[in-house]
């Protein structure tokens, strides 16, 4: 801020000095008469355009440099720190100036990205992953996301392992006016799907939970897969211990999976976990979902999306955060 | 049912918890405004008031709360910095005040250039400490450094103190604006200090408040006037706190009056 005193003999004159000299960006913080003499004194203030500017490069000033930024963000986000350091380097080598923009080429070049298909794809999709990370809402979402795009969409669930589990998915396919079919096993899924085929732009189907660490229920996923030649898109909820999701994910890869859904993130701070299960099993990272409503909060991701969602952009300053905070207390 | 195609957020970072709610921050932006001694006398006051407080030097490149106060500290913050101290055993009782003194230095040099994670395990660690405290008065260094903020950023209240001069002015208003796009929420109050009169001060607190309210939206309010009284020279010159020299001057008034409405709250 730049302050500055005009002294005239009317307050139009000294306002007039006021704004030839500041120009009429300048505010007024004072005014009073002026000191043994008739005439007024204003004392007006000034904040030159790019004083946000210095401020917010004075608060940078530790993080000397793009790469160094995308390192404290990755650090917040509990990414292991040989991934780290691969993204880091990455980041540097970009030699961008922008964090985002650096985090989002360092993930360009460690992860690969491929959207689910909205509108049609060849093969059907099963949705795996261990239980509870939300695989029936996200296949919801994603029926109702094509629905709305006037698609014709089957959905066809393998889940009659947890109670309530179809009844749940059905309340969903309902309300889209879809047929819910119902497959017990390999050979009971290879005819459902056999049934839908030239008839439907997508086919979905959903799974039940099962352990990852244990090879029979790997095995049964595998049966399911096999026998009526899905796509497994593997379904891991975000927040969880990266080393854990890491392995995970590697057993999902096993059985064929090459796609990564991520949900949850609307409860989740931290995002290391689903970098480490997409490095490590060297999966693709899909769409997101981060809300419980079926019909929001489902986006495809991207490399700089995700670099949004990893270095958030901080709030403009004209917020009033302060005068909130103080009625408040 | 509509689709509509939001960009996917996280969960929302956690609200930042002041780890101090009871520590409250002297800054200036600028030097020479009187702030040592305000944080000296507040102190004092407080103690008067018959809370339990605590003095902490955190003036890293220039401590001098020891030399106002004509003290020779066996123990001070260069100890614990250097890990041969715990926090609580760099404290130093000051008898004739009735508070507790962490002194910044004694002649074991500048700690300006402590390492942040240094300085954020004194923050954390001097939270701590607070809790066995009513009230802990930190005497910031000037300016707008990483120090000087991550001190601030641990205190419940921030007290700026400016003078009707202009360049305390604009380095309060920087200060306040720095820890505000820093730290928004932040609660800050102003000190106007060595003012002509009580109006002639809030007439130097409304020239802030304009610059805030126009350039940053926020009204940060008037802790109070101190009066400019020959009587606080007098006391710095002769090492002694103001409240025990003349306690019935204007100056040491105006500072039991600040005082008296922190502690109402």
């Amino acid at each position: 801020m730049r302050l500055k005193s005009f002294t005239a003999p009317t307050m139009a004159e000294a306002m007039e000095m006021v704004r030839v000299e500041l120009g009429d960006e300048a505010i007024i913080v004072s005014t009073q008469r002026a000191a043994g003499t008739k005439g007024v004194r204003i004392t007006a203030a000034l904040e030159p355009e790019d004083a946000d500017l210095a401020v917010a490069e004075l608060l940078q000033e530790d993080t000397s440099s793009a790469a160094e930024a995308v390192r404290e963000a990755l650090a917040k986000h509990s990414v292991p720190q040989r991934l780290a350091e691969r993204l880091v380097n990455a980041a540097r080598t970009s030699g961008l100036a922008d964090p985002v923009m650096a985090c989002a080429a360092a993930f360009e070049a460690g992860f690969t990205f491929a959207h689910l298909p909205e509108h049609s794809a060849p093969r059907p999709f099963m949705l795996v992953g261990p239980p509870g990370v939300g695989k029936s809402i996200a296949v919801a979402k994603l029926a109702a996301r094509s629905v709305l795009k006037q698609r014709q969409v089957a959905v066809i669930t393998c889940d009659n392992i947890r109670a309530g589990a179809t009844e749940q998915l059905a309340a969903f396919t309902k309300i889209l006016e879809i047929d819910l079919v119902k497959a017990r096993g390999p050979e009971s899924l290879r005819r459902a799907v056999e049934a839908t085929a030239g008839m439907f732009d997508l086919v979905l189907i959903d799974s039940p939970g099962i352990n990852p660490f244990k090879q029979t229920d790997i095995d049964f996923l595998q049966s399911l897969v096999e026998a009526a030649d899905v796509e497994p898109v593997a379904v891991l909820a975000a927040g969880s211990d990266p080393a854990e999701a890491g392995e995970m994910a590697e057993a999902f890869t096993g059985i064929g999976a090459s796609r990564l859904f991520m949900t949850r993130l609307d409860t989740t701070r931290r995002l290391g976990g689903m970098l480490s299960a997409a490095a490590d099993a060297q999966l693709a990272l899909c769409d997101v979902s981060a809300s419980p409503h079926v019909a929001s909060g489902i986006s495809p991701i991207s490399a700089l999306s995700l670099a949004r969602l990893m270095i958030p952009t901080p709030a403009p300053i004209s917020e009033p955060h302060w005068t909130d905070e103080a009625e408040a207390s | 049912m509509t689709l509509v195609p939001e960009s996917p957020t996280l969960a929302p970072p956690p609200a930042h918890r002041v780890k101090g709610r009871n520590v409250v921050a002297v800054a200036s932006g600028k030097g020479g405004v009187g702030k040592t001694w305000f944080a000296i006398t507040m102190t004092h006051a407080i103690a008067r008031a018959g809370r339990k407080a605590l003095l902490f030097d955190g003036d890293l490149g220039l401590a001098n709360v020891d030399i106002q106060l004509g003290l020779m500290p066996k123990t001070d913050l260069g100890s614990v910095v250097a890990g041969r101290l715990t926090l609580n055993q760099a404290l130093v009782p000051f008898p004739s005040g009735g508070f507790d003194i962490i002194a910044g230095r004694s002649g074991s040099g500048t700690l300006a250039n402590i390492p942040i994670s240094r300085l954020q395990m004194l923050g954390d660690d001097l939270a701590l400490l607070a809790n066995s405290y009513d009230k802990v008065v930190v005497d910031l260094g000037a300016g707008v450094e990483k120090t000087v903020r991550l001190l601030a950023q641990n205190a419940g209240v921030v007290m700026v103190v400016t003078t009707d001069e202009p360049t305390a002015l604009t380095d309060a208003y920087a200060f306040i604006k720095v820890t505000h796009m820093e730290r928004p929420g932040t609660d800050m109050r102003v000190v106007v200090n060595m003012a002509n009169s009580t109006r002639e001060g809030e007439r130097i607190y409304n020239t802030l408040l304009k610059a805030c309210e126009g350039f940053l939206k926020i009204s940060p309010p008037l802790a109070g006037v101190i009066r400019r009284d020959l009587k606080v020279r007098d006391a710095i010159r002769n090492q002694t706190p103001i409240l025990t020299r003349s306690p019935n001057s204007e100056a040491a008034a105006d500072v039991e009056a600040i005082v008296e409405r922190l502690l109402k709250k």
